[in-house]
């Protein structure tokens, strides 16, 4: 167990040095800078700036210096457009934010999406598994902001429920929360469906029955765990596209998320703040994809890690 | 249901419920009530230090917390700020300005004349590299100054004369001075803060302005929250109590923030629905202080090479391109929301400059010139590529005006769009055909507008060149008197619209939702809009009883509103 935690955490390492190199030319390669503006600026006001913001040496020097402040201190440097603030700072308050929310579009992609799978995965061909599994498809044709979209339609402008944007407490975060979490919670309900029916047929099930045990005790505890596993599989995606979904959710629902500040950062050639949140994201996915492993192992034990 | 069941999904609901609370109560900050008035700032500010802030979300926040010689009113006059009153000597070149002995900053010390000195010298300095420096190169050496050949600031035009007395002393007249002097980023800062503590003075706990608030919370790209300063010298004037500047990038959901009434302002309807709205009492549209234009590159070639001239480069064939534009058809029916056709470069609405004109369309005329420079019927002509920044008006915009070429003059246009930075980078540099453009004058003078096409101005971006429009301009801007300056940016305005680097189109828009709970707000054509003069339109529906305030529809027509 600890040695394969070790060779995650080494993976992840390796990884992230290799975005973090990567990045560092790819981001400055674009064409523009961090400067450019409507109005154009005098060379001898450029100069001060670069000098100022550390860009007037060579990229090389660049580069030393930026990696130099990110080994030894964890510096992610200075943003370039939110002037008042370090990444680290914007980081600090905008990470917490997105982890929360894409907890909950876990959250809702697991509850939601395994029950309804679950209930459909009991009575195949009932009306209740085929409205379930049509309202799946529905949900996984949606992109999320046409969901969002419609969740404001019905929760913030038809029935009062919910506020329609910012962040003022709980009730902010459950559109959100929905918006974000439906689509795989559709994905999630037929996996889970397609796994259970799969199980379900199994000679060792038709033995938990005979001994007597309800329908409902055998579904949770004995097909459940192996019929799981696709879904399990499918979470490591699934987590990339409910961090990455975020970027759209966040700005719909205006929640001060990574979200905008990586699509904004990438914009404005504000390099340290696209790097830094590209680095955080990277991070998130490479611990996603090693949680999501173990689970798996645990899962059925045959998984070797 | 099994026990194994119902602990499954009892545990489900318990953790989503007890994520929601943590999530909500650590993230959601200190929940306070409704304040007097609140407004979708669009994008989150950039800073709160007036050297280092740009774009108009940091100059309405800026302006609320902090107040410079002069400042502007709500119908976007010249008012005097923290400077009472002011002389200017008959050559033009020396202004002094009388401080207001009862101003004060926040920590109850007293507006110094030295303190305007020292922010106005800090924005020179070449470690402060401001971007917004060269606002104040017409002061005698200050552009030596940043430039950094001039070290000694004694020999820098700006003065302070006992407490209340600030003397600036220009190398070239310049009579929009006050204007200037209202600009966001030339905006006192709290003496001796911002070297003591760096960026972090910019903070809630540590600000101090002299403005008419104060701030009391700054939640990144999320909201501000300003309540009225005691200690300001005209806080009677105030009429709210608190203000809270949300951050909201989406167009749609300023619009959501609007219509459920958490904000009682935004900017920027979603162009989509502006004709939907515009039966709206509450929709203000005015005519704002800047031109959509097309941009021809002149050179030919990237302005580093040497030119290599193109079709383009012939005059005859710009002026065909522009005349055979319906301008009308494109702010009508194209970009729709209030636009109108302009037929100048400088807009309409300066009370004392009378643009100059450009020939209506004129189809038969364009496709002539355009035969007469050898392509008739379009026949030869190469295919243009025409530039323009990524967005969805801007590509229904071009794609209107590729169709009225075809059509017209029987000329192929490709479009070629860019992110802004790339596309601010490519017409920096001429790595363009046709391009997009737009100017936005800062403040109302017709010379500050034209002279962005002087051959030395780094705005120019057309790789145009005349010799006599330079020298109209250079002479315009050392006019003593507005009329002189005026008459001379007139002329060069006509010489700009003969030789078309550009083809004008039309002129911008301000179009603002306002809630009519709110009263002192005005449209103007810079559309600044100071928090300092917006109030409630009836006071006693303040910050107590506007918890949930009433959705925007059924409130009452507004009658203060232009």
């Amino acid at each position: 167990m600890i040695p394969n935690l070790l060779r995650g955490l080494f993976g992840v390492t390796v990884v992230l040095l290799i975005v973090a190199h990567l990045g560092f030319v790819l981001i400055r390669s674009v064409p523009g800078n961090p400067f450019e503006d409507a109005k154009a600026l005098d060379p001898a006001i450029v100069a001060n700036l670069q000098e100022r913001w550390a860009l007037d040496g060579s990229l090389f020097e660049q580069y030393q210096a930026y990696m130099g402040g990110l080994l030894t201190e964890g510096d992610l440097g200075p943003s370039f457009k939110m002037r008042d603030v370090s990444v680290n700072e914007i980081l600090a308050q905008s990470l917490p934010v997105s982890a929360t929310l894409g907890l909950l579009g876990l959250f809702v992609a697991l509850g939601i999406g395994l029950c309804a799978g679950g209930l459909a995965a009991l009575r195949p061909g009932s009306w209740w598994d085929t409205s379930v599994m049509g309202a799946a498809t529905l949900g996984l044709a949606l992109p999320n902001f046409v969901l969002a979209g419609l969740l404001v339609l019905l929760f913030v402008f038809h029935w009062q429920l919910f506020p329609v944007a910012g962040l003022d407490g709980p009730l902010s975060l459950v559109l959100p929360a929905l918006a974000l979490g439906l689509p795989y919670a559709a994905a999630n309900a037929r996996l889970f469906r397609t796994g259970l029916l799969e199980v379900l047929g199994e000679d060792w099930i038709r033995t938990a029955r005979a001994k007597g045990l309800s329908p409902g005790a055998v579904l949770v505890g004995h097909a459940a765990r192996p019929a799981l596993l696709p879904v399990v599989h499918g979470l490591g995606p699934a987590l990339a596209a409910i961090l990455s979904g975020s970027l759209v959710v966040e700005q719909v629902f205006a929640l001060p998320g990574l979200g905008a500040h990586f699509v904004e950062a990438g914009l404005n050639a504000d390099y340290n703040l696209a790097l830094g949140v590209l680095l955080v994201y990277t991070l998130m996915l490479g611990l996603a994809n090693m949680s999501v492993d173990f689970v798996a192992s645990w899962l059925d034990p045959r998984i070797r890690l | 249901m099994t026990s194994e069941l119902r602990r499954f999904l009892v545990g489900l609901s318990l953790g989503v419920a007890l994520l929601l609370a943590l999530g909500g109560a650590l993230l959601g900050g200190t929940r306070r009530p409704r304040a007097d008035f609140a407004f979708a700032n669009q994008q989150e500010i950039e800073s709160l230090d007036p050297a280092e802030a740009t774009g108009v979300p940091s100059a309405r926040i800026l302006t609320a917390l902090l107040e410079g010689l002069t400042r502007r009113d709500a119908a976007g006059r010249i008012q005097p700020g923290v400077a009472e009153h002011w002389s200017v000597s008959d050559d033009g070149l020396l202004w002094t300005f009388k401080l207001r002995d009862n101003a004060t900053w926040s920590d109850g010390r007293p507006v110094l004349a030295e303190h305007m000195v020292g922010a106005l010298r800090r924005l020179l300095d070449p470690a402060t590299a401001s971007r917004h420096a060269k606002l104040l190169w017409a002061v005698e050496g200050a552009e030596a100054y940043t430039s950094g050949t001039l070290s000694d600031f004694e020999r820098v035009g700006l003065r302070s004369v006992g407490a209340h007395t600030v003397e600036i002393r220009l190398h070239r007249p310049l009579p929009t001075l006050p204007q200037v002097l209202a600009a966001p980023q030339l905006l006192p800062v709290p003496p001796g803060l911002p070297e003591r503590l760096g960026r972090a003075w910019t903070r809630p706990e540590n600000f101090v302005g002299n403005g008419p608030f104060l701030l009391v919370e700054r939640r990144l790209r999320d909201r501000l929250r300003l309540v009225r300063n005691p200690n300001y010298w005209g806080a009677h004037e105030v009429g709210l109590e608190s203000v809270t500047a949300y951050s909201a990038d989406g167009l749609t959901t300023q619009l959501n923030l609007y219509l459920t009434g958490v904000v009682d302002w935004i900017i920027k309807p979603p162009p989509t629905l502006v004709d939907e709205l515009s039966a709206r009492e509450d929709l203000l549209t005015g005519a704002q202080f800047g031109t959509t234009f097309l941009r021809f590159n002149v050179h030919g070639a990237p302005f580093t090479e040497d030119a290599r001239p193109t079709p383009l480069s012939d005059p005859r064939v710009r002026t065909a391109l522009t005349l055979a534009l319906d301008r009308d058809s494109l702010a009508r029916d194209v970009m729709r929301g209030g636009h109108e056709a302009i037929n100048s470069f400088v807009p309409g609405g300066l009370p004392d400059y009378t643009p100059a004109v450009l020939p209506p369309c004129d189809p038969e005329r364009a496709r002539a010139l355009l035969a007469d420079a050898g392509f008739p019927g379009g026949e030869g002509f190469p295919e243009l590529r025409l530039l323009y920044p990524h967005n969805e008006t801007n590509r229904d915009f071009c794609d209107a005006i590729a169709t009225q070429w075809r059509r017209e003059l029987g000329i192929d246009t490709r479009m070629v769009q860019q992110i802004w930075k790339v596309y601010l980078d490519s017409t920096r540099s001429g790595l363009y055909q046709v391009s997009w453009g737009a100017w936005i004058g800062d403040w109302l003078d017709a010379a500050s507008f034209v002279e962005i096409f002087h051959s030395g101005s780094g705005d120019n971006r057309t790789g145009w060149h005349d010799t006599e429009f330079d020298d109209l301009i250079t002479r315009a801007s050392a006019a003593t008197d507005m009329d002189t300056r005026n008459t001379l940016t007139r002329a060069a305005e006509e010489r700009l619209l003969q030789a078309l680097p550009i083809a004008p189109v039309y002129q911008r828009v301000n179009i603002n939702l306002v809630s009519p709970r709110i009263a002192g707000w005005e449209d103007n054509l810079l559309d600044l809009h100071p928090l300092r003069d917006v109030r409630l339109a009836d006071p006693s529906t303040g910050a107590a009883n506007t918890g949930d305030a009433s959705p925007a529809d059924s409130a009452p027509p507004r009658d203060d509103a232009r």
